[in-house]
């Protein structure tokens, strides 16, 4: 950050209250996106409560979680289990508001870093957009295969660090 | 994708066959998504007035330079130096840089298949964690970082290796 500001302010001070302004409007604009994403998102987990549809979802993924997560309550877990099929579904914004709700909810330090790091390595079975761009740009090649097999080595070396390395 | 209408449609059948109200329960919705937006915004902007600064002031073009030799080594191709910096601080900017990459070199040349391994294979390290930890008690990530990073580093050699052979 420093560094960046020492570089800036050395080289192009006329761009440096521009890039600070542009950073700003961006959260700015970020939040409003974020807000319609989460209403949405957050409007559906409700009625997936109430439902108890998300019961139904986390039991499927219960075993694994409850390996990968140590001795948390089950509120937890639903919201775990809602995250991690979001995220590998691809829905990055029905996934980030139940993260935050079940980091919020959780006890032990090594679980929160547990699904922080498996949200940031990337458990997206299909990587959609990244789809979407190559075919705008008519690949005639496939990288769904490759991604899915970097995707779970990502994932499996940090859960496995993860679990040698946080108290 | 087809997947979020779907999944509309689904949920809103089951609200209807289980006779829970929709309307309400969209309410109560949005305002808890108007709550989490609210606590979220000013680390947003902070992260974000980092990303601008780092990007304009060419930080993160030297930082590609300086660190080209060391994934050469470990077979990443030099061209995607500024791609891996990106990816882990910006969604929006790595996936501008990905559309120049193919515009470059060609979508499917090895380095864009690369490339697109390697989005598709990571995420926005430093936004995700970064978000989680502000609500959390303990505002510590401790070792997310480090060993997010790691593991993706090493999921970006396997990527080119995998475009080697696949």
């Amino acid at each position: 950050m420093l560094v960046s500001i020492y570089l800036i302010s050395v080289n192009s001070p006329e761009k440096v209250m521009g890039a600070v302004l542009d950073g700003a409007n961006g959260g700015l604009a970020l939040s409003v996106k974020l807000f319609g994403v989460y209403a949405l998102w957050l409007s559906i987990l409700k009625i997936m409560e109430k439902a108890e549809l998300d019961k139904a979802l986390a039991k499927k993924l219960k075993k694994p979680i409850q390996y990968l997560f140590k001795d948390e309550s089950p509120q937890t877990y639903k919201y775990l289990s809602l995250n991690l099929s979001a995220n590998m579904l691809g829905m990055g914004g029905a996934a980030t508001p139940m993260g935050i709700k079940s980091i919020e909810s959780m006890k032990h330090h090594k679980n929160k870093v547990m699904l922080a790091v498996i949200n940031s390595t990337s458990i997206q079975i299909i990587p959609a957009t990244i789809v979407a761009l190559r075919a705008s740009y008519n690949s005639a090649s496939d990288i769904i295969i490759p991604s899915l097999i970097a995707t779970f080595f990502t994932t499996f070396i940090g859960v496995l660090l993860v679990k040698a390395l946080v108290k | 994708m087809l997947i979020t209408p779907v999944l509309l449609i689904i949920t809103l059948l089951v609200a209807l066959l289980k006779k829970i109200p929709v309307y309400d329960s969209f309410i109560e919705g949005i305002k808890e998504a108007f709550n989490l937006v609210i606590s979220l915004l000013p680390y947003l902007a902070a992260i974000l007035i980092s990303i601008e600064l780092m990007r304009a002031s060419g930080l993160s073009q030297m930082l590609g330079r300086a660190v080209s030799p060391v994934f050469k080594v470990m077979g990443i191709p030099p061209q995607l130096c500024e791609l891996l910096i990106l990816r882990p601080l910006s969604g929006s900017g790595s996936l501008s840089l990905l559309e120049k990459i193919y515009a470059d070199y060609g979508v499917d040349s090895y380095i864009g298949r690369c490339a697109s391994v390697i989005m598709g294979s990571s995420d926005t390290i430093f936004y995700i964690v970064a978000v989680y930890f502000s609500t959390s008690k303990d505002k510590k990530s401790g070792l997310a970082i480090p060993i997010s990073v790691f593991a993706s580093l090493m999921g970006a050699i396997a990527s080119c290796a995998l475009c080697r052979i696949i």
